[in-house]
């Protein structure tokens, strides 16, 4: 079968989109972006690869047999198309099984790289020992971890094999008296190459028919449906990259396009009404003009100064030692928004810590800094040719209630009632939009 | 970064900050220092927005230009005050695209290659996927 992919190289993570020919979305994978740009990318398609294999095994379970082919589906949540809840559940406890097959092949070469570290390690006084005992519980929690029903708070391993580790070696320091800087700074050291490693979450062949064992090995349906997409051949035929590091993507030239313009083809895809997009990334906020066929017909963006962007609020979030998931619920609570000036990410910690010593409650300030943010992007957005129906807010904070609200007030207060969009796959409209540039240029090339 | 997306600038207004000839000006050698005192005084910063407007939508066409980049000087109040609108209006008359950087020209703080960079060839590749879509550019 042949597929299409998008790439999005963004600052904070990466994405990859995988298109079937007809312009099916057979699957989406995302990661963080690290160091290693090239290992980003390929670590996100093959999470893309996956969850298209995963999507194919529920269609084939759907029509019960007959040749492989995706369903047509439109752009949502996962298990859009599929109306039978219990294949659902089936195909959402298969990935689950997968997942953490995936993490104990991860945490496998996070032993050996620890291994590795140790013994060329200085440190003495137990430091191996405690390492062992920790990554034993680490080991002993695999399957509670993904037991059905539980929510993690990241599918990044680094994040949860991280906080885990954090948290045992914090008891391990006080228990045994093991230096606590030294067990995470190997752990820093070690997680990079795990990271860095494609291999190291296992491969799918390998993980899938484990899973099927985990999950139902008396379904012979299953098996069955696991066992020929296991055996589907996916061939690339075409792949588009862009995003804040697009240039370093391991692609031609021809294959790169502006972020501007997948961002606004991606939201053309996901709400065909869109005519102004505005995007709120980790680096940088775009307003994007679009026509009816997802065409750019002007855009605006930050400077080189990132004020008002994700990371600002990334910086706001450790400040006050809360996630970032955390703050917009918190803004939400306010009742009286405190009025801020400055969205200057190098100041945050500073304006924070002054609005604290007058006395201002947290969840009050957080509301201020949402709106500060937002006006900014309002700013943008005039600057762009204002606000047309249908508007679409995609990036990672479109996914934050309170900047959310502020966007919406703003915008009626300035331009009147317009339809609003924010899917919650928002995060993969610049992938998504790449994707689709490579169809394109993959149909044009097989019409000549 | 304009040769990398196969732009070529045709005209600027960046080179008629010292004055304008376009407009049929020529210095009178029986007075020179009068002619080139009337040459800096009619420079183009000291155009008002209107006449600046003119003057980038008559080089769109006279050019037949594919678009007009606008690069907003922090330092320079007098090239940068009134640039939206410029933008706006230069685009509604000619029916092409205007694009939109910003930098300095003496301070470094305010210069950033991969923000420009990412704005010019957004701006590039936006030109030449409306004229692949058929609507020109």
């Amino acid at each position: 079968m042949n597929y299409t992919v998008g790439i999005d190289l963004g600052s904070t993570t990466t994405k990859a989109v995988v298109l079937g020919m007809d312009g099916t979305v057979l699957g989406r994978g995302i990661t963080n972006s690290r160091s290693n740009y090239d290992v980003a990318c390929q670590i996100a398609l093959s999470e893309a690869i996956i969850h298209a294999r995963f999507s194919l095994i529920g269609d084939a379970l759907a029509r019960g047999g007959g040749a492989l082919s995706p369903t047509r589906r439109g752009w949502g949540p996962d298990g859009a198309g599929m109306k039978h809840p219990t294949r659902v559940e089936l195909v959402a406890a298969l990935e689950n099984a997968l997942r953490k097959q995936q993490y104990s092949s991860q945490l496998h070469v996070l032993r050996e790289e620890l291994g590795r570290l140790l013994a060329r390690s200085s440190v003495a006084g137990g430091l191996s020992e405690s390492v062992e005992r920790i990554l034993r519980q680490m080991s002993d929690e695999v399957d509670a971890l993904f037991a059905p029903g539980t929510s993690r708070k990241s599918d990044f391993f680094r994040d949860l094999a991280g906080s885990r580790y954090a948290q045992l070696a914090e008891e391990q320091s006080r228990v045994h008296g093991v230096p606590f800087d030294a067990l995470v700074g190997l752990f820093d050291k070690a997680i990079v190459d795990v990271e860095n490693s494609t291999a190291a979450a296992g491969r799918f062949e390998d993980h899938a028919i484990a899973a099927v064992k985990d999950v139902g090995p008396e379904n012979d349906a299953l098996a069955s449906a696991v066992r020929r997409v296991v055996e589907l051949k996916l061939t690339q035929v075409g792949s588009v990259g862009t995003g804040y590091g697009r240039q370093r993507l391991p692609f031609p030239e021809g294959q790169i396009r502006s972020e501007i313009l997948c961002h606004g083809l991606g939201a053309h895809a996901m709400f065909p009404g869109t005519r102004t997009v505005l995007d709120i990334g980790g680096q940088d906020t775009k307003a994007i003009q679009v026509d009816d066929q997802g065409i750019v017909t002007s855009f605006q963006m930050n400077d080189r100064c990132a004020a008002g962007c994700g990371r600002y609020l990334g910086y706001i979030a450790d400040e006050m030692n809360l996630g970032l998931h955390e703050l917009g619920p918190l803004a939400s609570l306010s009742v009286r928004p405190v009025r801020i000036n400055s969205t200057c990410t190098v100041f945050a910690g500073a304006e924070l810590r002054e609005r604290l010593s007058l006395g201002e409650k947290r969840e009050d300030i957080l509301a201020g800094l949402h709106r500060a943010i937002i006006l900014r992007a309002m700013s943008l957005l005039a600057r762009s040719g204002g606000v047309q129906n249908e508007f679409t807010f995609t990036g990672g904070v479109a996914k934050n209630p309170a900047a959310v609200r502020a966007l919406g007030g703003l915008i009626v207060e300035n331009y009147g009632e317009v339809r609003f969009n924010i899917s919650p796959d928002s995060i993969y409209t610049g992938a998504l939009g790449a994707a689709l540039f490579a169809l394109r240029d993959a149909r044009r090339a097989e019409a000549n | 970064m304009f040769a990398d997306e196969g732009a070529v600038v045709v005209a600027s207004t960046y080179t008629k900050v010292g004055g304008v000839y376009d407009t049929g000006f020529r210095h009178d050698p029986s007075r020179p220092l009068e002619t080139l005192a009337d040459y800096t005084m009619g420079c183009y910063t000291n155009l008002n927005l209107p006449t600046r407007v003119d003057m980038l939508a008559r080089y769109v066409r006279d050019y037949r230009a594919d678009g007009f980049l606008i690069n907003s000087v922090k330092s320079c109040n007098s090239f940068s005050a009134g640039q939206l609108h410029i933008l706006r209006e230069v685009e509604k008359r000619v029916s092409r695209p205007g694009g939109f950087i910003e930098s300095d020209l003496v301070d470094p703080r305010y210069f950033s290659a991969a923000n420009i960079k990412n704005r010019l060839e957004s701006y590039f590749q936006m030109i030449e996927q409306k004229r692949r879509s058929g609507g020109g550019a």
